[in-house]
Parts: C-alpha cells; structure tokens; sequence
C-alpha cells in the first residue's frame, strides 16, 4: 500500500448532511466522509475512465484508508434556506408553483474551513497514478456546490503520520474530543450498491471518528471549533 | 455474583440536544434504581467531550436491579377524550388527563388575570399578598410539555409510555433496567446487543415495540424528511431508533427540558442545559427556579436572551451558602472550591427553534447558547454583586419589543453579546443604545432605564480584565463626565424645565463613527470638548450654579495616551457606554446603591 496526499483548497462553504439526519434536520458533518470521498473518486472515474474501468476500480476504491489534516479552527453557520419538497396535495391550477414540488423553508449548516483540505488517501502500490488523475478531477465534495480546487498533484507520502485516520478503528483519541458519526463503505460493498442506477441499496458502515475539537465560541448562528492539539 | 458499576457512559453522538436528554432521561432510571435498594447515592454528570460519564457513588448494584421488579412511572401517558378508549388501565399515578390540565390552567390564567398590580408584582418578585392565596392552584409543571407533544407527537409519545407500563405490569422492570445499564456502561454504548436483548424479551411477551419513530421534539435533526441510502427518491419519511433510548429521552424533557411556544405566533424554543460537571440534585433545585422565572412566553431573541440570563441567576441564587443547605448542596459548594465558574458546570444551551408552518412544523434553527463565562465567584458576596449586573440587563432588556425593528436590532446585537461571550456586539449594542435612550427620553412617560456606571465597569472588567486601567483612569472617568452631561442628564435638566445647557444629540454614534481613525476621532473629541467648556464658562457668566465641572488639559492628555496604547475604536465606544450610564444612587450615608 502506498499513501498518496491531495490538498484542497475549499472555494465555497463545505456541507454534508449525517446519514442518521433527514433533511428536515439539516446538521452537517465537519468533514467530508470516507463514503463521500470515496464516492466522489467513483464519479470522477466514471466520468474520466468510462464504466467499465471504474468498475473494475471499484474494490481497491472501496477499501482505501484515508486520512485528514485538520485545520486550527473551523466555522459552522447556522440558516435556513429555501427548498423544494414533494407536495403533499395537489396544487390550485394555475397557481405559481404548481408542480410535483412545493416550496418550503428548513434548516441547513454550512462550514467554512479556513485552510486547504489535506487528504491522505491508502491505495495498492500499482493503482497511485490511476488515483492521482481521478483525484484532480474532483471538484466538490459533500453537498453539491460545496466546490473545491486541487492545489497541486497528488504526491506519495511516506507514512499516515500526522494525519486523523477515518477508515481505521481506532483505540486511543483525544480527551475532550468532538465526536462524528461518519460513513463509509462496508467490506462487502459491491458495485451494483454504489451504482445509483441499481436498485440494490448500498452497504455503508458507520465510524464514530473523535476528532480534536472544541466548541471555543457559539451564538444562534455560528459555532467556532478549535483545534486542541 | 456480586456486579458493581459506578460510572456509565451516554455517547454524544448527534451534536444535539437528544444526547443531553437521554443522560438525563437515564440519571432518572437511575436514581429510581437507587430509591429502590434503599441507597442515598451520589450521582454526577460529567462532561468527558465525546460522552457524558455519570459516576455513581456508591456504585450501583446490577444483580439486585435485575432481581426488582416493582414498577415505576417516571412520565405520565397523556391521556386526551379521544385517545382515553383506546388505552390500557391505568394506576392514577401513570397518566394525566390534558384536558383536565387544560381546564386547570385556563382556570388559573383567568384569575390572575383579574388580579390588581400590586399582586401581580408581589407574584414576579416571590413576595406574599393575599390576593395570590386565592388563585386556582397553578398549572402542571410540565404542562408546556403536554401542549408540545399533544396532538403531533402524542401517539408515538404514549406508545413509548405504555410500553414502559406494559414493562411493569410483567414484571419486568428489574430486566429491563439491567439491560439500559448494560448498555450504558460501556462507551461507545452498546445498543446493539440490548437491542437484541429487547427482541427476546419483546418475542416471549408478545410485544411488537422494538424501535419507535424519531421524535423531532426529542430529536430535532430527524424530523419527518428525506433520508435514503439510495438517492432514488424524494419521498419523505420519518426515522426510527431503539425505543428505550427515545424513552429515555422523552424521560429527560421532563427532568430537564424547557420548551415554550413563542409570544403572539405558533413557532417554538426547546431549551436543554448542558452540563459540565452536575448532580441531578442541584440540577433540578436550579431547573425549578429557573422556570419559576420564565412563567411568562416571550418573542424569539427575547426568550434566547432572559433563558440564559435567569438560568444564570437561578445558578447563582442555588449556589449561594446558607446556612440551611443540604448535605448535597454542601458537598456541591465544596465541589466548587476556591472560586468557580457558573458556565463550567453548566455550559449553555442546546436550543432547537421551530417554526410553525401551520399544519406542520420545522426545525429552522439549531444552536448553542453560552453560559457567560465572564461570571466567576472568587467570594459569597460576588453572587449579589452579579445578580445586580445580571438585574439591571433584564430590566434594561425587557424594554425592547421585537416588533420594532430598532429594537429588534438592539436585541439582536446583545443577544450575540450574553451568549458568546464576545464584546464587540456589547459595544455595538451601547452605542446604539445611546441613540436609542435621548429618543426615547424625549418622550412623556417613564424614562428609560440606564446601565450604571457601576454595574457596567463589573461586566467590562470581568470579561477583559485589561479595561481596569482604562475605567479607572481619571481622565477617561472625567469626559465620560462631559458626554453623560451634555447627553443623557442635560436631557433630564431640560424635562425639569432646566435649558441651562444644550443637550447634544447623536454624539455618542458621531464620536463612534469617527474612531476608525484615530485623528479624526482625536478631532471630534476636542472639537465637543471646546464646545462644552465654552458652554460651561457662558452659563457660569450669565446664570446661577450648581454648575458642571470642566474638561481639564490633564484629562484630555490622559485620554491621548489612552488612544494610543488602546487603539481610537475601544476608546471611543468605553466612553459612549460610560456616557450614557447614569452613576450610582447614594445613600443616607452617601455610599453608592447601585
């Protein structure tokens, strides 16, 4: 296994919302999980690659460790924000918003990472050039619209060193810590659950990550999180 | 086999207030485990980041709750004229009846409506007066409750209550118990296996309850919505968790929730305090006194605001000594120790707003509201001093009514002050306040409340200590002098028929506008303080005294030196809040009251 870095510089507000939420609820995940971010290596191989090579990708995809650099502080904001839900009675003919959807208010959480997103990501030796060119065709993570930049080429790295393992059961984490439930692919998990177009459910497997944060300062609509290393 | 546990975990796992209510659901069940082998224990909760660690002490015995099957009933069934066919029978200390609760507090509003002043403010301020013995007894505790949960959530809410009683009445509580410890002693908690356990339990019963639908009430990031593994749909659906743990949580809005519909709309705020070290005991003394203090509903920032000023003050008032305290709250102030920190053992509030959409509601907001952390009690006699400071905010606070929209920015602008801790909003919110005081004290009636001088240089040193210098500084104390007299007391003189001197209007927002550069800030100030001594030598040419004291050079020097060390900005907006403070009442003996 060799472990590739990729760092990301954030170009709008991050989102996320927990598998264990609806969206009535709205909260958001401080960080992209393993299941988003091994997601998004697969549309950018689809799109890149063509199905068949993601395909057969699928596997050393799923299985990848991955690790974070986290930033000093990180910033939620609080809001609502207009959505569209399916209606639940038809609409009056004629009125504006006729249609399947009708529109409607709810709660969303929006997080601002001041510095570039620093990924570590564990693939087999032969697959570091293949994750390179599909990393950089990454542009957003999360929430659509949460978009992001490559800041340079994927480079290998020596060791994990340094940075929050996601994918790995960990025995120690730090006192005081923040926990999050995070997603990612079970063992198990084949194509035909990641595929969308399949109606075969996906295996996820959830990770209660703690991660080294505090709540430093908060008011209705925002919560500052400092970094306690 | 002897089995002893003293500490039990709860996961936080949500970021929201559901973890904070299934801790203080369980404490509940342990304390009832506790009352039921005749121990007296010593329960805290504390806050480890990751989970709440609830240490017992002495530990809890798990053989013997396992063998104890008397049945208890920490939550009522709410029983309503449609729903009363439909439930089992049961003992009168298990359910309410809403309608009857209705009618008691309708019962109750009426009365007090009709009562004179006098009554009323003897009532706010905890004093006796005969027209209040009178009153229809007062609504149930926990009847904004029973309003939440009656109709959207009430059908989900008995199922876990009867179900709890369907527990009981087999005999079963001692089970079912030791299967909530053994999930809880361990973190992460294991709520697999006592789910599984539940299911044989459950199948050897006849019982279909295993999980339950995901309140939004106790859950408010799993309201009904969207939540699918496949993105191949947009139907909505609500989510379900193991129903012991949404019993439990259901348990802790009673033990400590508060939950209130807003003044004049449908829209509402749950409150739950989180903790950083507590015992249930000390808990629940300042819950009860805490919600003595909100009786009344309030509009949105009004609420977020007096929520965490008077859980301050009823911190403050339960952990002040006496001499009739007991053994826990002895133990509890000696927990304390030298000096402490109200917002270490009580951090803030998770609060969850949602907003009434007519046939439905939905969470539109998720917050955490501090404690202030700037109250620290190094001595017994601090705790009057910051009942003052916190007295004098909620009067000046209860002025302001959101419908006005500049009021409603003068709350909002101290409402990110008291709730973060931050004061840069403070300084906004005097500033404007300033402009806020000479308009409303053009107007006939009774003037508008002042912070005193006093009381603000408490707060303002409490939280950045660094201020002292500045406060204490002559110079600074002397053309605070100057503002107040050409502002907030010339325009008393001038409703006493005394025009002696001119009050100056909108100079605290002129001064403020000019300090982002220090020259021009320097500029204004001299060019007010040239006019206010001129001032000062004409009247005292042409008319009788008492007169006001002049500016001198010293402190116009001291305030230079001032600017410099502490930047134009913070110097102009210290002395706008100063200005317009009003200074302290004397006594006979001519020391300052407040």
């Amino acid at each position: 296994m060799i472990w590739i870095q990729a760092i990301y510089q954030p170009t709008t507000l991050f989102s996320l919302r927990p598998s264990w939420t609806t969206s009535s609820g709205g909260k958001s995940l401080l960080l992209p999980s393993p299941y988003a971010l091994k997601t998004a290596v697969l549309d950018a191989a689809i799109r890149t690659s063509g199905l068949q090579q993601a395909e057969k990708a699928w596997p050393w995809i799923r299985d990848m460790g991955i690790g974070i650099q986290l930033p000093a502080q990180i910033v939620v904001t609080n809001l609502f924000a207009k959505i569209l839900r399916l209606r639940r009675n038809p609409a009056t003919p004629g009125s504006a918003d006729v249609g399947p959807f009708q529109k409607t208010i709810a709660y969303r959480e929006y997080v601002y990472h001041p510095q570039p997103i620093t990924l570590a990501f564990a693939v087999p030796d032969g697959q570091a050039a293949q994750l390179g060119d599909w990393l950089a065709q990454i542009s957003y993570l999360g929430k659509r619209g949460g978009f992001v930049q490559l800041l340079a080429p994927p480079m290998p790295l020596a060791d994990s060193a340094g940075f929050v393992l996601l994918t790995a059961d960990v025995s120690s984490f730090p006192l005081n810590g923040l926990v999050q439930q995070l997603d990612d692919c079970d063992p198990k998990m084949k194509f035909e659950e990641a595929n969308i177009y399949d109606s075969k459910k996906p295996k996820r497997v959830v990770r209660h990550v703690v991660l080294p944060y505090r709540l430093a300062k908060s008011s209705r609509a925002y919560s500052l999180y400092q970094h306690t290393g | 086999m002897i089995e002893l546990q003293s500490v039990f975990y709860i996961d936080k796992l949500t970021g929201t207030f559901a973890d904070e209510l299934l801790g203080a659901g369980f404490i509940l069940v342990l304390q009832e485990l506790y009352f039921q082998q005749g121990v007296k224990p010593v329960i805290t909760q504390l806050d480890t980041g990751y989970s709440y660690a609830i240490e017992c002490d002495p530990p809890l015995d798990l053989g013997r709750v396992q063998m104890d099957t008397r049945p208890f009933y920490p939550a009522p069934v709410i029983q309503t004229t449609k729903n009363q066919a439909g439930l089992p029978e049961l003992p009168p200390m298990s359910f309410v009846s809403y309608e009857g609760e209705k009618e008691k507090r309708n019962q109750y509003i009426e009365a007090y409506k009709g009562l004179d002043k006098t009554a009323k403010r003897a009532d706010i301020i905890g004093e006796a007066h005969p027209a209040l013995a009178s009153l229809p007894p007062a609504p149930h505790a926990d009847w904004d409750i029973f309003r939440m949960i009656n109709p959207a959530a009430l059908i989900g809410y008995n199922g876990l209550m009867t179900q709890w009683y369907a527990v009981g009445a087999a005999g079963l509580t001692g089970t079912v118990a030791h299967l909530l410890c053994q999930m809880f002693h361990q973190s992460p908690n294991d709520v697999a296996t006592a789910r599984s356990t539940w299911q044989n339990v459950a199948k050897a019963n006849g019982w279909k309850q295993i999980d339950a639908t995901a309140s939004q009430f106790y859950n408010p990031s799993q309201g009904k919505g969207v939540n699918r593994p496949q993105p191949d749909g947009v139907g909505l659906g609500n989510l379900d968790n193991f129903w012991l743990l949404e019993w439990l949580k259901a348990l802790g809005l009673y033990e400590i929730g508060f939950t209130r519909t807003l003044k004049g709309v449908g829209d509402r705020k749950t409150y739950v305090p989180v903790y950083g070290r507590m015992t249930p005991t000390f808990a629940r003394s300042v819950q009860s006194e805490f919600r003595n203090r909100m009786r009344f509903d309030e509009t949105a920032v009004r609420s977020d605001i007096l929520t965490v000023m008077r859980y301050l003050q009823a911190f403050l008032s339960r952990s002040q000594y006496s001499q009739g305290e007991s053994e826990e709250e002895r133990w509890q102030r000696e927990m304390f120790g030298g000096g402490y920190r109200p917002a270490d053992f009580m951090h803030g509030f998770q609060v969850a707003f949602y907003k009434d959409l007519g046939n439905a509601v939905t969470t539109m907001n998720l917050a955490f509201l501090n404690l202030p952390g700037w109250v620290t009690i190094h001595q017994d006699t601090e705790v009057e001093t910051y009942q003052d400071v916190l007295l004098e905010h909620e009067e000046i606070i209860r002025q302001f009514e959101e419908n006005r929209g500049d009021e409603l920015d003068l709350l909002m602008k101290y409402r990110n002050f008291i709730v973060a801790d931050n004061l840069a909003p403070f300084f906004e919110f005097t500033t404007a306040y300033s402009s806020w005081l000479i308009s409303e004290g053009e107007k006939p009636g009774f003037p508008p409340r002042k912070f005193s001088t006093r009381n603000l240089r408490r707060l303002l040193v409490a939280v950045q200590p660094k201020l002292s210098e500045i406060l204490e500084s002559p110079g600074f104390v002397n053309i605070a002098y100057a503002i107040r007299q050409s502002t907030v007391v010339a325009q008393y003189r001038k409703a006493q028929n005394d025009r002696r001197y001119d009050v100056r209007y909108g100079l605290g927002r002129d001064l403020v506008r000019q300090s982002q550069y220090p020259d021009e800030f320097v500029a204004a100030l001299s060019d007010f303080l040239h006019k206010y001594n001129a001032e000062n030598a004409q009247v005292m040419e042409n008319r009788s005294g008492p007169y006001r004291k002049s500016v001198q050079t010293g402190d116009i020097q001291e305030i230079l030196r001032l600017i410099d060390q502490h930047g134009s900005d913070l110097i102009a907006k210290l002395l706008v809040a100063y200005g317009y403070a009003r200074e302290p009442r004397l006594d006979e003996a001519g020391e300052p009251t407040n």
